[in-house]
């Protein structure tokens, strides 16, 4: 178990320097730099200020001393905020996303896993209707039920803030929190009913009935824990991408999180901040796979079996 | 987020169709008690502020927070007139290129320090030592020795700003610049306390480090996040301040904007959707504020390569474009169709060309006379492209309008071709396009902001236009110190522009605010400049 672990954290680090290889190469090839504005530098301003980011050395150079900074795990200084290092941006920023997307996954999970596991033992109508909310919630898109939800619950009835972080209280976090757990709900839902639902008809069950075991005792101790299975393999990396942020939530409520610098900081030619917020991205994404391999060697014993 | 704009857009719109059978169907929060009690007004920016440094500022959004925490030696009052600022009265020579500013011994900084003629020869000669590598060092080009400094490697010491005493500052500039006094309202000739820069070093600009002679103080500031502003009790003129608290909130998708001004979360927003005028007007009424900009919509043509160096195909295309469509119907008549890249100035009459008085169908038979002189026919039509950035969907709408346009009236196909922002400023640097989206936004409410434009020197002078009767006639407008005699130097430059048709004038832009009745003090201005000093929150009705 634990070689397997170690084995795959080593197996990051070559896909992390893929990563960063990849995205220093692409952000560099792109046309137009991140001093092309409408007003024309001064040849000599333009030199000083390229000189001080260092990119007027050959790209090698540039790359070498990216990588050395990296060791020691400074990302570098940021170009769209010249009195800012990468570092800061996403520490400042990284918290936001962390809680609107932690919250929004376990709020996902609290709805999401009773519902399914629910409409896959009773069938019937209730797994008509939540099968429609599924649906729904994968179909309707964030971009709709974010401004929805601001429209009724703070233009119309004004319970709520319609955006900003309010420094994380907790009133201007529910809508945020909600508009991002929708769909997630809604995938949460469909793995764990199908799940369940694949569960139910093994074997085992049959005979845990037949031993004449409650119905309660044969969803939870039996057959939820391998219809998990699936789930967690999907939470990982879902996990990952809700807390490095929605550029979508976060325009729409004006969360100042660094899930819109992955747009943002590429249309600027931001190189370093780019590279920063791919770099958190991909070791949480690293981090999490890790995890819900972890876990699902605890829930699933032929994993622990064949480690 | 163009498609949750859309969206939101829409069921705004559902929303509007209740408010016209019911105009009080939309509830319209107002600012609360406590709120107005606590003199605390709730700002929008359209952008989150890169920096707050006033030397190295460039955006929008840096220019209004830097407005309240800094004064320079004059300022802006709230309808836009240049005032005394730091400097309480000021003498210039007769050929206008000497200026003598005496400031006001009141004037403190922060830490209660007093302000001095020092302050602001070190912050000018900071703006130009490229060692600073500020992007607004060209901007202090008027000044004598500034371009010597910036081109020529010379020590930044040789700016001619001298201190006569610690209350005397004397200018030279190296030409007249009738806008001088203007150009001082600028963020990058606020004055700088230098001792506050040596201690902190790039994190100067750090709430607890920062020291400015402002309105305010700077109490917070989140990256990409609020912004939150204090009175300041050592400003000199603390008593005129009736806010006692002013927090920005950057807010880039419009349509949030919107909806956090509806929430009440927002007093002032700074932007709105053009297509959201009709309903926001039918629910808001007077809180919806449009005001013609010191700003241009046009398009550039390069003049001396094929096919724009013949100038009866670029007249053709100038008058080819039925402006009060454009403006009346694609914009809901909400902008001024532009017949001229000047836009409309206090105390400057426009200069309207010839093809402008007539009818539409005299106009555009003589579009096709010139079309077919340069040599294009319905055999042979014209085919170009125009180039634009990234745009919104007014933008894009307004494009599509005047290349069916170009179609219909003169058999021109003018093909639409987007790309990244920052590529298209590269693409119009290196002069990659023979016809480009060509907008320009005052830096001073002056002719010469925009006729600077197509100058030989001029580094926006995309179109490579050269000449010399030109550049003569703006000259001799810079020169002239009586306002008659300049006015009528820039009146001949606007028309040999017109003639040369270098670019196609379309409208001139809008400011769009929404402003709650709650907040006073505020008047619309062409520069669009409204600084938190002026404004005040008080109940309805009670003035």
């Amino acid at each position: 178990m634990w070689r397997f672990l170690l084995s795959r954290l080593l197996t990051a680090v070559p896909t992390m320097l893929a990563i960063v290889t990849l995205v220093f190469v692409l952000l560099r090839a792109a046309p137009g730099g991140p001093f092309d504005s409408v007003k024309e530098l001064d040849p000599a301003v333009r030199l000083r200020i390229e000189s001080s980011y260092h990119l007027d050395e050959p790209l090698p150079t540039q790359y070498a001393r990216y990588l050395g900074q990296l060791a020691h795990g400074d990302l570098g200084p940021s170009f769209t905020y010249p009195d800012k290092r990468v570092n800061d941006v996403i520490a400042d920023g990284f918290p936001v996303d962390l809680a609107i997307g932690g919250f929004a996954m376990l709020l996902a999970c609290l709805v999401g896993i009773p519902l399914g596991a629910w409409a896959a033992w009773r069938g019937g109508w209730v797994d008509r209707v939540a099968g429609g909310i599924a649906l729904l919630g994968i179909s309707v898109p964030v971009y709709v039920t974010a401004p929805l939800l601001i429209l009724v619950f703070a233009v119309t009835l004004q319970w709520l803030p319609a955006g900003d972080w309010g420094g994380g209280a907790p009133r201007f976090l529910v809508l945020p929190v909600l508009a991002m757990a929708l769909p997630y709900i809604a995938y949460i839902t469909r793995i764990v009913h199908s799940g369940v639902r694949a569960t139910l008809e093994q074997p085992f069950i049959r005979t845990a009935r037949a031993k004449g075991l409650g119905s309660a005792a044969i969803l939870f101790r039996h057959a939820l824990r391998p219809a998990l299975i699936p789930l967690v393999a999907f939470l990982g990396p879902a996990t990952a991408g809700a807390i490095t942020g929605s550029i979508v939530i976060e325009s729409t409520f004006a969360l100042p999180g660094i899930g819109r610098y992955f747009v943002d900081g590429a249309f600027n030619r931001d190189y370093t901040l780019v590279m920063g917020v791919t770099i958190v991205y991909g070791l949480l994404i690293v981090a999490a796979n890790l995890l819900a391999d972890a876990i699902n060697a605890w829930l699933d014993p032929r994993v622990r079996l064949q480690a | 987020m163009r498609k949750t704009a859309g969206v939101l857009l829409l069921l705004m719109l559902l929303l509007a169709g209740c408010a016209r059978t019911a105009p009080s169907g939309l509830a319209v929060a107002s600012v609360s008690t406590a709120r107005i009690n606590a003199a605390h007004l709730q700002r929008h920016l359209t952008q989150a502020p890169r920096t707050l440094d006033p030397s190295l500022n460039e955006d929008v959004s840096g220019y209004t927070i830097i407005d309240d925490l800094f004064e320079g030696l004059v300022r802006l009052d709230a309808a836009g007139n240049v005032v005394p600022g730091v400097a309480e009265r000021w003498e210039t020579s007769s050929d206008g290129l000497l200026w003598r500013f005496h400031l006001r011994d009141q004037a403190r900084w922060s830490n209660g320090q007093p302000v001095t003629a020092q302050d602001f020869i070190y912050s000018w000669r900071r703006v130009v030592d490229p060692a600073t590598g500020s992007v607004n060092a060209q901007q202090l080009a008027p000044i004598a020795g500034a371009s010597q400094i910036i081109h020529d490697g010379a020590s930044p010491a040789s700016l001619a700003a001298v201190a006569l005493d610690a209350h005397t500052l004397e200018v030279r500039l190296a030409t007249p610049t009738p806008y001088f006094l203007y150009l001082l309202t600028n963020c990058w000739l606020m004055p700088l306390h230098e001792p506050a820069l040596r201690e902190h070093g790039a994190k100067w600009t750090e709430p607890g480090n920062l020291v400015s002679n402002g309105a305010f103080l700077l109490a917070a500031r989140a990256i990409n996040g609020p912004v939150a502003l204090l009175r300041n009790p050592r400003y000199w003129d603390e008593r005129a301040v009736h806010l006692n608290a002013v927090t920005y909130f950057p807010v880039p998708d419009t349509a949030s904007a919107t909806a956090r001004f509806l929430a009440g979360d927002l007093d002032v927003t700074d932007r709105f959707q053009l297509d959201d005028f009709g309903w926001l007007h039918a629910a808001l009424g007077e809180q919806v504020r449009m005001t013609t900009n010191v700003a241009t919509y046009m398009l550039g043509m390069h003049v001396t390569r094929p096919p724009f160096n013949d100038v009866r195909l670029r007249q053709a295309m100038v008058m080819a474009l039925d402006r009060e469509i454009l403006t009346g119907k694609v914009m809901n008549g909400l902008y001024r169709p532009a017949y001229g890249i000047v836009p409309p100035l206090p105390d400057y009459p426009a200069v309207l060309p010839d093809w402008a008085r007539l009818g539409d169908e005299a106009r555009h038979r003589e579009a096709r006379r010139l079309y077919a002189a340069a040599g294009y026919s319905s055999a042979r039509a014209l085919q170009v492209e125009l180039w634009y950035p990234m745009a919104d969907a007014d933008t894009r709408r307004m494009l599509e309008a005047m290349a069916a346009m170009w179609r219909v009236n003169l058999g021109a196909d003018v093909q639409l071709r987007n790309e990244e922002w920052r590529v298209h400023q590269q693409n119009r640097h290196i002069r990659k396009y023979r016809f480009f989206f060509y907008p320009w936004s005052g830096d001073y409410p002056e002719p010469l902001s925009f006729l600077a434009l197509p100058l030989p020197g001029s580094d926006q002078n995309y179109m490579d236009y050269r000449d010399p009767d030109y550049a003569a006639a703006v000259e001799s407008a810079v020169r002239s110190t009586e306002a008659s005699a300049r006015q009528a130097a820039y009146h001949e430059a606007e028309r040999i522009l017109n003639a040369a048709a270098v670019v196609v004038p379309v409208y001139y832009y809008q400011s769009r605010h929404l402003l709650r009745s709650q907040v006073q003090g505020w008047h619309d201005n062409p520069m669009d400049r409204h600084s938190s000093r002026d404004l005040q929150l008080a109940q309805a009705g009670s003035h």
